[in-house]
């Protein structure tokens, strides 16, 4: 630690270097939005071992702050769960993935903390993406003029990432691999593609068990919604993606030449 | 009288008018018209010294003034500007001011903090092949004394050692780290518009220099017929060795797609990097 941390932290807190309570979070589960479904999170509620912040997605790490501003943390630490059976603790947020500070703050705040990625196609996640939106009635437009429009909705919320609206940029994820692996260890890190999710779920819930050390009890069912993007568009959005997808390849090395296939024909007829 | 000099009193005036204070200084304060971002090992230093000759430039008393990347400048942002200020001289009439910094392109949160400074400033970025950029700042680092170690020891074990120095980013040790540009690109076009973005090429700017420069006077917006060109030689390490060929190889693999990416980014042809 460098004398400057600890002059910041003596100013803005008060607090001496050594009554610095231990924060209690031990995994964080993150990733593309549409691939943490709300049937995960029941899933995980329901177990007696694992502890969750009250709010499912509680935007803690992703807050509109300077990097030098602290972040108010006794409040975030108070909002968990107190039980003897409970063995994780954990949030479950899916924007700190694509975050830029997020694992800066989470270092921040416990440097071992333990990071579950799900990874899932950017085309197929900009659509449901934007299918949620639909759904709250947030957004207006069809799916070909909100990419359109992507880039004038962002300049509302600079400096600051566009959570809401940021259909394409949130898919670039070689840079956001990096960003995590930049700041944590690799046995503190479990990246998890959405297809074996799909096909099978439990080997997936054991891996994730292990990696927690906890016993998950119960079956996961999940529920896969077809996407029915015109071709037009999805083609374009590969060519996009095309070299971020080959890089995420390398950065994890893993086999996804699934993600880069177009359907000859559509899913619905 | 000597009851009111003491220092709660002047902390309460500070405080009483401290919004007049800070709206005085925020008229009076001019910003920085343009800003070199980088890369480091590109030629930067040449480009600072071709801008100094030109008459209507004004450039900072140092090069490499680095503001933008240590937080502590922005506990009170726009109080913090005049640390920056003290650095040029506003009253010497030039037509515009500007500084180079070479870190800032790989700086994380250099590019929010500048939108913050100056959202209308114009950015000059130049792009070097990464893997000659990372073996030329390991030799730089090897003569100035940041380094010990061979190259292959430093690229192997970047990430664990530049972890020692977490939260903040190594200025010495990330040497690959710095060359995927991709996103950076991405970012800055995110916050500014393409009209304030400058992105030139290290090897064209080494092959014609002067052609060059008039495009950056160009977008500069100051005349170019005033610069006489002269060949400068500036900031040269030489290599005691080669790279070794199958590090060579190894590390265009792990740039290839990165180098396509800038490629589709910017629309050059990056093929010489490849190679």
């Amino acid at each position: 630690m460098k004398p400057f941390d600890i002059y910041k932290r003596i100013l803005l807190h008060g607090k001496s270097l050594f009554t610095q309570s231990k924060p209690p979070v031990h995994f964080i589960l993150t990733g593309a939005d549409s691939a943490i479904q709300p049937c995960l999170i029941d899933y995980i509620q329901q177990q007696a071992n694992i502890g969750l912040a009250p709010n499912p997605s509680c935007h803690f790490f992703d807050q509109k702050t300077n990097l030098f501003q602290n972040l108010n943390t006794n409040k975030y630490i108070q909002s968990f769960p107190v039980n003897k059976s409970i063995k994780a603790l954990g949030d479950i947020t899916p924007s700190y993935f694509y975050w830029q500070t997020a694992p800066r703050r989470i270092y921040e705040f416990n440097p071992k903390t333990k990071i579950i990625l799900i990874l899932q196609n950017p085309v197929d996640r900009a659509f449901t993406h934007w299918q949620q939106n639909r759904q709250l009635n947030i957004e207006p437009l069809m799916f070909d003029d909100a990419l359109i429009a992507e880039n004038e909705r962002a300049k509302s919320y600079l400096p600051f990432q566009d959570i809401q609206f940021g259909y394409t940029d949130a898919g670039y994820y070689s840079e956001a691999i990096r960003r995590y692996q930049r700041y944590f260890k690799e046995h503190h890190l479990l990246f998890i593609s959405y297809n074996d999710f799909l096909h099978q779920p439990n080997e997936t819930c054991n891996k994730i068990a292990t990696f927690l050390n906890v016993n998950l009890k119960g079956v996961y069912t999940p529920t896969h919604h077809h996407t029915s993007i015109p071709i037009h568009t999805r083609q374009r959005l590969l060519e996009q993606y095309y070299y971020d997808i080959r890089e995420t390849e390398r950065l994890l090395q893993w086999n996804l030449s699934a993600w880069l296939e177009t359907p000859k024909t559509l899913p619905n007829g | 009288m000597k009851k009111y000099l003491n220092r709660y009193y002047l902390i309460g005036l500070l405080m009483m008018f401290h919004k007049r204070i800070k709206q005085y200084i925020r008229n009076r304060q001019r910003r920085l018209d343009f800003i070199g971002v980088g890369v480091a090992k590109a030629g930067t230093t040449a480009l600072h010294d071709y801008l100094k000759q030109h008459p209507e430039i004004g450039l900072g008393s140092k090069k490499e003034i680095h503001f933008f990347d240590r937080i502590e400048n922005f506990f009170f942002p726009k109080w913090f500007y005049f640390n920056y200020h003290r650095f040029f001289n506003f009253k010497s009439g030039k037509k515009i001011y500007g500084e180079i910094t070479p870190v800032y392109f790989y700086w994380r949160s250099a590019a929010a903090n500048i939108f913050e400074y100056n959202k209308k400033i114009k950015i000059i970025a130049i792009l070097r092949n990464p893997v000659e950029r990372a073996y030329s700042q390991w030799n730089m680092n090897i003569k100035v004394g940041f380094d010990k170690h061979d190259f292959e020891y430093a690229v192997l074990n970047e990430r664990v050692r530049s972890r020692n120095y977490l939260p903040h980013q190594h200025h010495h040790y990330s040497i690959i780290d710095r060359g995927f540009y991709s996103q950076q690109i991405r970012e800055y076009r995110r916050l500014f518009p393409d009209e304030q973005l400058l992105f030139i090429k290290y090897e064209n700017f080494k092959a014609n220099p002067e052609e060059t420069l008039k495009t950056v006077f160009h977008f500069l917006d100051v005349n170019p017929n005033l610069f006489e060109f002269q060949a400068l030689t500036s900031n040269v390490f030489k290599y005691e060795k080669k790279m070794d060929e199958n590090l060579r190889q190894q590390l265009i693999k792990t740039y290839e797609n990165d180098i396509h990416e800038v490629e589709r980014l910017l629309g050059w042809d990056c093929s010489d990097w490849l190679n």
